[in-house]
């Protein structure tokens, strides 16, 4: 590997300071002291570094840098391993190190690679500049599918920032087993010239806390410009993984980026962006390089979706069976290699290796599998590997090996790709090592334990999580599983409600086998249709619920009075209101009753959302009154919960604030209790709402990160994201973040598109996008807000949606109505039985009107909002208003008393109503009578 | 939405006593009392009548129910149904629903009661037990209800000046809720009378 002048054997290293030799390294440079100076002379001129900027990146002294660079000191192992590899990771500098590598290294596996790796992408793409970039965006998430460039494009980001002298680090979460190294990791890198043993004192694995640590750490320590990026990095996975979005969620200097397999992620707080696309310009280039014939050019980009990957190991598989058979023609192997690509619009990965397979041969393959099945990074001195070495440099030149390098040493691992397609290789021995390690721990469970976990889940207040049912469950033998279909929909239950990434596409898979089976009893079918048809709902496959509600409504039929409809019901209902179709789930639930049972609590909720949508604000309370009556009297605590925080929604438009508090507290405990997350951090976002009312945003964040962490802990739940970007949004709005808050509308944006992508008629879009113009709007761009809003198709919004958009119009000074338009908009708030909305609103109109120089219109409604808010208790409001209202003030009504002498000589003043109100015109809808309850 | 009229008093000045009232205060045109029957007859299509009891609030002027007045002529007394707005469309701004006096905190929390001036019943002055009055209403309140009273039955609105006139009416004579002294000036002239 690399050597320093005197000849030494040097290990390379990252971390710990501690300098090991590495086993195995026969060769040995004998680069002297003078060449090593000049090497740093050069690299410095190349950077256009000073001195001093150099000592800096290795922890020493200007005039150290100095005296190694004019032969008068030869540097220690240490600061020579610095060196290096702070010059192997610019691209400025890499060609100087590498030919020292050669020379050092010849015998060794070629092409080892620094902690960034050496190779340089393969295809050119168009990004964002990182300087530009960072200095607005402190956490970045980088999304695509597994193959399309993530971790190239982290790599040259970091590369970018490190010759602008920022601190840099990657750290590879897939080898990261537990917190307290990946802490260790993190400390090393953005301290990397630290020389003591770094003590981690015993935490409790609380990300969080640690989180905090991190952060303490870094700004004792580290440097002023640090970026770490975190490679396969997997929202929502665990504590390692959610130590990333805490980092992210603190106030530092640290600037975060994360690369994620996850589709449509919804990372609250960061700016998520796609790996952007090999240019056709490059492909076209790199097919000319590595001779893909013409005629399968487009054919290779259309069977590989366009993968860097995909097309990188299949350049590899064809010359690697070139140099076995020296004979063939590239062309047709080329030719051969992307014909047995399948021509489906989604080609799995697994075919692309099956290729690789057919033409690496058997024994390159044993080897890339021997690595991919090992837990971490595969050491290099493993005799099995360097036994196989030829094969292993072939390998790695090819790409199917990747060099890293780790605290101990250089190692080799495959692509994350590579390495999931080797799980479950019954070939493999470490997996079947594995596997029977699994069945020790199998054996302290049977299927009538499961099944009793199973019965007491499915039970009432129960304090059984669907972790537990699924962990349980997954416990058994396959064929137990199906064996007891009641442990299928148990599973397929508990993986519904945990909604981890893969969950949902598991249980679908075995809910539609088991609702293809023939022999099922009618109430386990009765039971798997519903579920497949929640399934459904949560997949998106709106088109397949009416197939198995049919069946089960057929099932009903034919067994009068055994199922209860009301089930039914509510999936046709909710496939409806996910769709906008808020008349249809109206239509659906029409003459369905709320009664005192789960089914009626569940019923009640669904009526409770879609009369909200709909803008029957009292209808929705009421429903949503009854339906939390109904969850306490069956006992059910999640039909509680989602009761509750439903209400305390409906109570914070209505003003009733300490009783929206109470309900959301309580929500958030049960969620709690039931590991309900996404209803917990609903709950929270009621409540940092709350807080935002009585104008306490530190508080109000704070409920926010709270939420964040509920669904941190939760898996693909594309929906909660969304909607606590839009509660994050409401929050921020009333920050004066400036910055963070034209952020928070490109999110906002973002994930409005985002979600259009794959459910573009869902409600929460419209949601997301009037939540951007908002942002917009509360920065003073109106014009985007304008544009942002230009997307709303107000014909799907709910009431409340479409409410504000003319809201955000007129704030923003684009309504054509003029004036009239803000009294529409309370008056059409109380109609709607939501006096703080109005109450809110009419305080907000006397803002735009006096930034207006509107003197009337701020009178008017400053006058009415003190009125208002001051007799109902939201001093908050009263107080902000009373600020735009002066003490005394003309008679603000047009119309005039008239005085009336009565015969014994007193007086009295009659005030006529208003013209053009006569009693009829009460707002909104009759008061209910008691009488008829 | 009406124009800014100020008529209603804050949340913190609307009630003299909330429950416990001390029983020693004098009976008054807007107390409200528990446990008030009140009928329909007919209730719907059936003959028979039906009856509720709930909260009401006394109508009569003082100088109709006091002992040592006209009340001691009649044991009768007048009192309007007081129920919550469980729909929160209540207007406090003195726009819409005229049949409705709110009565926000009426209960020590945070939900809005109104007095329904619609339904109406009489009840023997027995039935005005003072361990059943819950709340007393402020000057300040007394005089808003008053307004809001004669509105609904005339469709006149009166100004709060002539009103307060009748002030040493009240339980608490003309002082304001907090015992102090004050004057009422014109609310046609003047809004945000009290800061």
């Amino acid at each position: 590997m690399l050597a320093k002048p005197e000849g030494e054997v040097l290990a390379p290293m990252m971390g710990h300071g501690a300098s090991t030799s590495l086993p195995g390294r026969g060769a040995v440079s004998t680069v002297s002291a003078v060449e090593g100076g000049a090497l740093i002379r050069d690299a410095r001129r190349r950077l256009d570094w000073s001195q001093r900027v150099l000592a800096r990146r290795l922890g020493v002294s200007q005039g150290y840098v100095a005296l190694i660079e004019t032969g008068g000191r030869t540097p220690s192992d240490e600061v020579w391993t610095r060196l290096v590899n702070l010059l192997r990771s610019l691209p400025a500098t890499a060609d100087l190190v590498a030919g020292l590598e050669t020379q050092a290294s010849r015998n060794l596996v070629p092409h080892l690679t620094g902690w960034f790796g050496e190779i340089q992408p393969e295809f050119h793409t168009e990004g964002p500049s990182v300087l530009d970039w960072v200095s607005q965006f402190k956490f970045t998430v980088v999304t695509g599918e597994a193959g399309s460039g993530k971790s190239s494009l982290l790599r040259l980001w970091l590369d970018e920032l490190a010759t602008a002298g920022w601190t840099t680090g990657l750290v590879d979460l897939a080898y990261e087993p537990d917190a307290d190294l990946l802490e260790r990791t993190i400390r090393t890198v953005v301290t990397p010239f630290a020389t003591d043993v770094i003590p981690i004192e015993p935490m409790p694995v609380d990300p969080e806390r640690r989180a905090q640590r991190l952060i303490t750490y870094v700004n004792d320590s580290a440097p002023d410009a640090v970026a770490l990026a975190f490679d396969n990095w997997a929202p929502r996975q665990g504590p390692i993984h959610d130590l990333v979005e805490y980092l992210a969620s603190r106030e530092s200097r640290l600037r975060i980026f994360a690369a994620t397999n996850a589709k449509a992620v919804s990372v609250p707080g960061a700016a998520v962006i796609p790996v952007p696309r090999p240019s056709p310009a490059s492909w076209q280039s790199w097919c000319v390089n590595w001779s893909v014939p013409e005629s399968v050019r487009a054919e290779l980009w259309r069977r590989s979706h366009g993968n860097a990957l995909a097309a990188v190991l299949l350049r590899g598989s064809v010359f690697a069976a070139l140099s076995e058979a020296p004979a063939s023609s590239i062309e047709d192997l080329w030719i051969d290699g992307v014909k047995s690509l399948p021509t489906a619009p989604d080609v799995p990965w697994a075919a692309v290796l099956r290729v690789c397979e057919k033409f690496l041969g058997k024994s390159a393959w044993d080897l890339i599998k021997s690595v991919g099945a090992s837990a971490e990074p595969f050491p290099t001195d493993s005799a099995a590997l360097l036994a196989s070495s030829g094969i292993a440099s072939r390998l790695v030149e090819y790409r199917f090996l990747v060099p890293v390098m780790g605290f101990s040493g250089p190692r080799l691992h495959v692509h994350e790709v590579i390495r999931e397609s080797q799980q479950g290789d019954e070939g493999n021995a470490s997996m079947a090592l594995g596997l029977s390690a699994g069945s020790f721990q199998r054996a302290g469970r049977s299927v009538d334990s499961v099944a009793a976990l199973v019965r007491d889940w499915f039970g009432q207040g129960t304090s059984v999580t669907p972790e537990d049912v699924i962990r349980g469950v997954d416990s058994l033998e396959d064929q137990e599983i199906e064996g007891n279909p009641e442990l299928v929909l148990a599973l397929a239950r508990a993986l519904a409600l945990r909604g981890s990434s893969g969950d949902l596409e598991r249980a679908n898979q075995r809910i539609r086998n088991l609702v293809a089976r023939d022999e099922l009893s009618a109430p386990v079918l009765w039971e798997a249709l519903q579920q497949a048809a929640d399934l459904a709902i949560r997949l998106r496959e709106y088109a397949r619920v009416p197939e198995y509600l049919d069946r089960a409504q057929g099932l009903a039929d034919s067994s009068v009075g055994v199922f209860r409809r009301e089930p039914l019901a509510v999936l046709l209902a909710r496939a409806a209101w996910e769709q906008s179709l808020f008349r249809d789930a109206e239509a659906a639930l029409h003459g369905v009753d709320i009664e005192g049972t789960v089914h009626g609590a569940r019923v009640a909720s669904w009526k409770a959302r879609i009369y909200a949508a709909l803008g029957d604000i009292p209808a929705a309370a009421r429903a949503a009154e009854l339906g939390l009556q109904a969850a306490v009297a069956s006992k059910n605590l999640r039909a509680e919960a989602y009761n509750s925080v439903l209400l305390a929604e409906l109570e914070v438009m209505r003003g009733a604030h300490q009783r929206a508090k109470r309900l959301a507290e309580r929500a958030r405990s049960l969620a709690d209790e039931v590991q309900q997350s996404d209803v917990a951090a609903q709950s929270l976002a009621v409540l940092a709402d709350l807080a935002t009312a009585r104008r306490a945003p530190e508080e109000a964040l704070g409920y926010i990160a709270q939420a964040k962490e509920r669904v941190s802990s939760r898996g693909n739940q594309a929906w909660a994201h969304a909607y606590l970007l839009v509660a994050e949004g409401k929050v921020m709005r009333t920050s004066s973040d400036w910055v963070r808050l034209v952020s928070t509308a490109q999110m906002l944006e973002g994930e409005a598109r985002r979600v259009t992508a794959y459910a573009p008629a869902h409600p929460v879009v419209s949601l997301l996008i009037v939540e951007a113009a908002w942002c917009w709007a509360a920065v003073g761009y109106s014009h985007e807000a304008r544009r942002v809003l230009g997307e709303l198709d107000t014909s799907r919004a709910q009431w409340r949606v479409s409410w504000e958009a003319r809201r955000v119009a007129f704030l923003a000074g684009f309504s054509t109505g003029g004036d009239e338009d803000g009294i529409e908009l309370v008056r059409e708030a109380e109609t709607h039985g939501c006096p703080y909305l109005a109450a809110e609103c009419g305080y907000g109109i006397v803002v735009a009107a006096a930034r207006r120089d509107n003197a009337a219109l701020v009178q008017q409604m400053a006058a009415w909002t003190v009125a208002v808010a001051g007799a109902r208790g939201w001093t908050n409001l009263a107080l902000l208003a009373r600020a735009y209202s002066p003490s005394r003030s003309e008679p603000v009504s047009s119309v005039q008393p008239q005085l009336i002498v009565n015969p014994d000589g007193s007086t009295t003043i009659v005030m006529p109503a208003p013209a053009g109100r006569p009693s009829g015109t009460d707002p909104g809808h009759p008061l209910p009578d008691d009488f008829e309850d | 939405m009406a124009q800014a009229v100020v008529w209603f008093p804050s949340k913190d000045h609307l009630f003299a006593s909330l429950q416990p009232v001390d029983p020693k205060r004098e009976l008054s045109q807007g107390d409200i009392f528990e446990d008030i029957p009140f009928a329909r007859f007919p209730y719907r299509r059936d003959d028979t009548p039906k009856t509720k009891r709930g909260s009401g609030m006394v109508l009569g002027h003082p100088c109709d129910i006091s002992p040592d007045e006209k009340g001691a002529v009649t044991p009768w007394r007048t009192l309007c149904r007081v129920v919550m707005d469980k729909d929160a469309l209540v207007t406090i701004d003195g726009t819409g629903h005229f049949f409705a006096f709110p009565l926000p905190g009426l209960k020590g929390d945070e939900a809005v009661w109104y007095a329904d001036f619609r339904f109406t019943t009489v009840v023997d002055e027995r039935y005005l037990n003072p361990d059943r009055r819950i709340a007393a209403l402020s000057l300040d309140g007394w005089l808003a209800l008053q307004r809001r009273i004669a509105h609904f039955y005339s469709r006149g609105l009166l100004d709060v000046s002539y009103l307060a006139l009748n002030a040493g009416h009240h339980p608490d004579g003309g002082t304001f809720a907090e015992g102090r002294p004050g004057t009422y000036e014109s609310d046609f002239v003047t809004v945000n009378r009290r800061t």
